[in-house]
């Protein structure tokens, strides 16, 4: 579907990751059995070197609270004007209440304030931000404070080759405020997002949620080729149908909302892909002839695949230098997700002036809850 | 595109520096994995416009069986 909004601007972004780092040359004699040659190939050609991995007691919600503090703090936007509060993420504390209801709590949000999870994965941040911009053009909200990431790695056994090295955890909070009427947006902002629900089993937590998995339901043999490195209870990935799903299917997206925008790729300053990995960032970049100067992609060899957060998360990475006191003048960018579900999202939009983004933060599990206190 | 040629694209997908040859079972190529297999299905994209699937790619049991997933080798 596609949708365009004139009312509705992002204020600004905070990212934060925990502080454990693990450096993949440490694991050349646990998950790569001591073949160097693999751990250089997949070093040299995936664009992997470091990740960011939450500790067991520190969740997804844990980084977003922490992650909203700083933006609010930062913004010096009053808790009381928030009218609606959005997670997007697939690594809630629980699966009832939604952890924006918690959060709603921890963060001392009004009570008129409605807060709800959105489960997306890597396309999150554009279905997030879909949502926010619908609930402040519509009407109904004026601030929209929008968290989205996840601590998939909790879900991923630690010496699982495939998966392992690539999943990065973190969560960035995104405030989005409407443009005091009768102002409206010089541009408008657009979005192209959709789904394609059969190919579910593609990436898959199988088991731990409602459904007993079964091979009628989940008929891919490779899903249930369990081993001492994945049990059913952790995330698989059809690595080779993901790639050709981002790099074939993905470039008719982005060809649709340059067509629905009437824009042209050359007129954007930059282009926020998600950062799957590396290789499938180059690809995406050859296939649509876009300058590599402006499709940053050095997050995943930082942070490793950050899910929904990936996309905010390169978004600081890249603007903050010139961002951290507000941007002196706007950019017009472009945003894609695509991933689990399977779904894709795609924005293009105004990063205005004075938008706000700070170095990507590190968790300090001691310091969050007592903050606010 | 010549046979030579072809192999020696695969060799470099593949981040291989010892020379491939057709007759080759996949199952002794110490590259042959899955990153490979996400390799050969951005090459065969690349030089031939091609759409090979994972699954496809999952079948081939010798380096021929690479070679004959392209049109019209001479």
């Amino acid at each position: 579907m596609r949708a365009t909004f004139s009312q509705t601007y992002i204020k600004g972004i905070h990212t934060i990751v925990p502080s454990k780092v693990i450096d993949i040359d440490s694991e050349l004699d646990t998950i790569y059995k001591g073949d160097l040659n693999a751990l250089n190939r997949i070093k040299k050609v995936i664009g992997l070197q470091t990740r960011h991995i939450a500790e067991p007691h520190i969740t997804a919600s844990d980084m977003g609270e922490a992650a909203a503090n700083a933006l609010l703090n930062s913004l010096k936007i009053e808790r009381s004007s928030i009218d609606a509060l959005i997670f997007v993420t697939q690594s809630p504390d629980y699966i009832l209440p939604a952890s924006a209801c918690y959060l709603h709590g921890k963060l001392g949000l009004s009570p008129s304030c409605l807060s709800f999870d959105i489960n997306q994965a890597c396309a999150g941040y554009l279905y997030g931000l879909y949502v926010a911009h619908s609930l402040i053009d519509g009407g109904g909200a004026k601030c929209v404070l929008l968290l989205v990431g996840d601590t998939l790695s909790k879900f991923v056994n630690p010496l699982d080759s495939n998966l392992a090295p690539i999943i990065g955890d973190g969560v960035s909070a995104t405030l989005l405020q409407s443009f005091d009427e009768p102002k409206k947006a010089k541009k408008p902002s657009f979005f192209e997002l959709g789904s394609e629900g059969d190919k579910f089993y593609q990436l898959i937590i199988p088991a731990g949620a409602g459904r007993i998995p079964t091979q009628e339901i989940i008929k891919d043999p490779k899903v249930w080729q369990t081993s001492q490195t994945r049990n059913l209870h952790q995330l698989y990935m059809d690595g080779a149908e993901i790639f050709n799903f981002a790099v074939m299917k993905y470039p008719h997206a982005f060809e649709e909302i340059l067509a629905y925008s009437q824009e042209n790729k050359d007129d954007l300053d930059f282009f926020f892909f998600h950062q799957a990995n590396k290789y499938i960032v180059d690809n995406i970049t050859r296939r649509l002839d876009l300058d590599k100067a402006k499709v940053p992609n050095t997050t995943t060899s930082k942070y490793g695949n950050l899910s929904g957060c990936s996309v905010p998360a390169t978004i600081c990475d890249t603007l903050s230098p010139i961002a951290k006191d507000g941007l002196k003048h706007p950019l017009r960018v472009h945003l894609a997700g695509f991933g689990a579900g399977l779904a894709w999202g795609n924005a293009i939009l105004t990063l205005d002036q004075g938008f706000v983004c700070q170095n990507i933060d590190l968790f300090q599990s001691k310091t969050t809850n007592k903050d606010k206190q | 595109m010549t046979q030579e040629e072809l192999l020696n694209h695969l060799a470099d997908a593949m981040q291989r520096d010892e020379e491939l040859k057709a007759e080759m079972p996949l199952s002794e190529i110490e590259e042959w994995d899955s990153l490979a297999i996400v390799s050969m299905i951005s090459l065969y994209d690349q030089l031939f416009g091609l759409k090979v699937t994972g699954n496809t790619l999952r079948e081939a049991k010798s380096v021929q069986d690479l070679l004959d997933l392209a049109p019209q080798m001479h």
